[in-house]
């Protein structure tokens, strides 16, 4: 195999694994802060904004892995 | 680094977005978030004063209405008092002035019964008079003769008494 | 029509030794834009009868500063942190949104023979993401120092008491760089990959198919402002915070 095909494989492998997790995360997230409003609708104005911060932050997984098949791929 | 060159990162540019990105901040900073605070607060410090205004008012008039309905149920008590004295004065004014009355009446009605007596024995002591004359013109014509004067009116009165 | 994909912004021309990218100019037209705005809003800044656009500014500011207050749980803090989130905010939105005008695209400019877009997504240029992230990273340091002394601030990561905790401290470094790497990528990655899946899209059927992601794009592209404000607010937040068991430290001291 040559190198730069290696490469691509290796990026693409990586992206692709690195974002399993966060996007199981965040459907978790997603889910519960769903549920959370339709059990409590009045509380939905505090409830997205910090579901949307909690999923930023699951979300530094695949930007991980973004920056290492980046680093692959171009470094 | 490579990667750094893919990204495209060169600190000439990178210093001319912080200068961007600085002379944003510093015009929003001074252009934007502070004058625009500034009304917000200010309007914000307004409305609850507004409202803290309102408040006070309503207090007020409330306190001002409480006070009027005292005032009222006052003024109404003691036109009460007035009435019930005026009536008191009146009653008594009105006592008096049947007693008065009544007393003036009395001496009228007494006056009066005095006259009719007087008057009264007036005319009776007249119409015996005349009829005492009259009897006696009678008599002398009946009898013919002159009496002695004195006996005349004696008998005449004997009569007359007689008829009374 | 070609596909053409590059993770860095092209140069258009050089100004003496400074190399003009376009990202460059977008970011500096969005400037001036916001700073038009402001202006204006200035000018004509009513204090009672406010128009419909200071009412957009006004309610844009005090909704975002009663969110920083519930963020951060102080006004005094909320006062001084609020700016500066109020500008990443703004400046992060502006650009996001500006890259759905429309024609963008089809103006290029000739340099040497190639191509080169004049119009791109101002945070898909990662130079100017790492900007605002070292802003920010730096900040949440000064604040950090202010708040636990320098030497509390660096006893925080090399800590002799034990090796568990000297481990630790050395994992605290970690974190302190991975919060660089992540709140940059995090932007630039999601705007790249938005510009590059409608590129794509649009390179693959161009009639409607692009669409849904166009509107999975104006979502990322509000979302991604806000988290990044959000963020800078929290990490300040968590900085400026004294720990239960420093203060215990400190009373046995």
């Amino acid at each position: 195999m040559e190198l730069e095909a290696a490469k691509m494989l290796g990026a693409g492998i990586a992206i692709g694994l690195g974002a399993i997790g966060p996007g199981i995360g965040e459907g978790i997230a997603a889910s519960k802060a769903l549920e959370a409003i339709g059990r409590n609708p009045e509380a939905s104005g505090k409830i997205v904004p910090l579901m949307f911060v909690s999923m930023a932050i699951a979300e530094s997984t695949a930007i991980y892995a973004l920056v290492i098949s980046l680093i692959i791929l171009f470094g | 680094m490579e990667l750094f060159e893919a990204l495209g990162l060169n600190v000439k540019i990178l210093l001319a977005q912080l200068v961007n990105f600085a002379v944003l901040l510093f015009v929003i900073y001074k252009f934007g978030y502070g004058p625009i605070m500034k009304v917000l607060n200010d309007r914000q410090n307004k409305i609850e004063k507004g409202i803290k205004d309102a408040n006070e008012a309503k207090e007020k008039l409330v306190e001002i209405e409480n006070k009027e309905k005292e005032v009222l149920a006052e003024a109404r008590r003691e036109a009460q008092e007035i009435i019930k004295k005026a009536q008191a004065i009146a009653e008594e004014s009105k006592a008096e002035v049947v007693e008065i009355t009544k007393q003036e009446a009395a001496k009228i009605m007494a006056d009066t019964k005095k006259k009719i007596e007087q008057e009264r024995a007036q005319i009776m002591s007249e119409v015996k008079g005349e009829i005492s004359e009259l009897i006696i013109t009678a008599t002398e014509k009946i009898i013919g003769k002159k009496m002695d004067a004195q006996e005349d009116k004696r008998l005449v009165e004997e009569i007359v008494g007689g008829i009374k | 029509m070609e596909l053409n994909i590059s993770l860095a912004p092209d140069i258009l021309f050089y100004i003496g030794s400074l190399p003009v990218t376009n990202t460059l100019i977008g970011s500096f037209v969005i400037s001036v834009v916001i700073i038009a705005a402001m202006l204006l809003v200035k000018k004509r800044l009513k204090k009672d009868t406010p128009g419909k656009f200071q009412n957009l500014v006004e309610f844009l500011m005090s909704g975002s500063y009663d969110f920083v207050v519930s963020i951060i749980g102080s006004e005094k803090k909320a006062k001084k942190i609020f700016p500066l989130a109020f500008t990443l905010f703004i400046f992060i939105l502006v650009a996001n949104l500006a890259t759905f005008i429309p024609g963008q695209a089809a103006v290029t400019f000739n340099r040497e023979g190639e191509s080169v877009a004049i119009f791109r997504a101002v945070m898909a240029d990662y130079g100017m993401v790492f900007v605002m992230t070292m802003i920010t990273v730096i900040l949440v340091q000064i604040v950090a120092i202010a708040v636990h002394g320098p030497f509390g601030y660096m006893g925080k990561f090399f800590n002799f008491k034990s090796p568990l905790s000297f481990f630790l401290g050395l994992m605290d470094i970690v974190g302190e760089l991975a919060k660089i790497v992540s709140l940059s990528f995090r932007l630039f990655g999601n705007i790249f990959a938005g510009e590059v899946l409608g590129s794509v899209m649009l390179f693959l059927a161009p009639f409607f198919v692009p669409l849904p992601f166009l509107f999975l794009g104006l979502l990322s592209a509000v979302v991604q402002a806000f988290v990044f404000a959000v963020l800078t607010v929290v990490f300040v937040k968590l900085a400026s915070e004294i720990e239960e068991e420093e203060l215990v430290e400190e009373a046995s001291m």
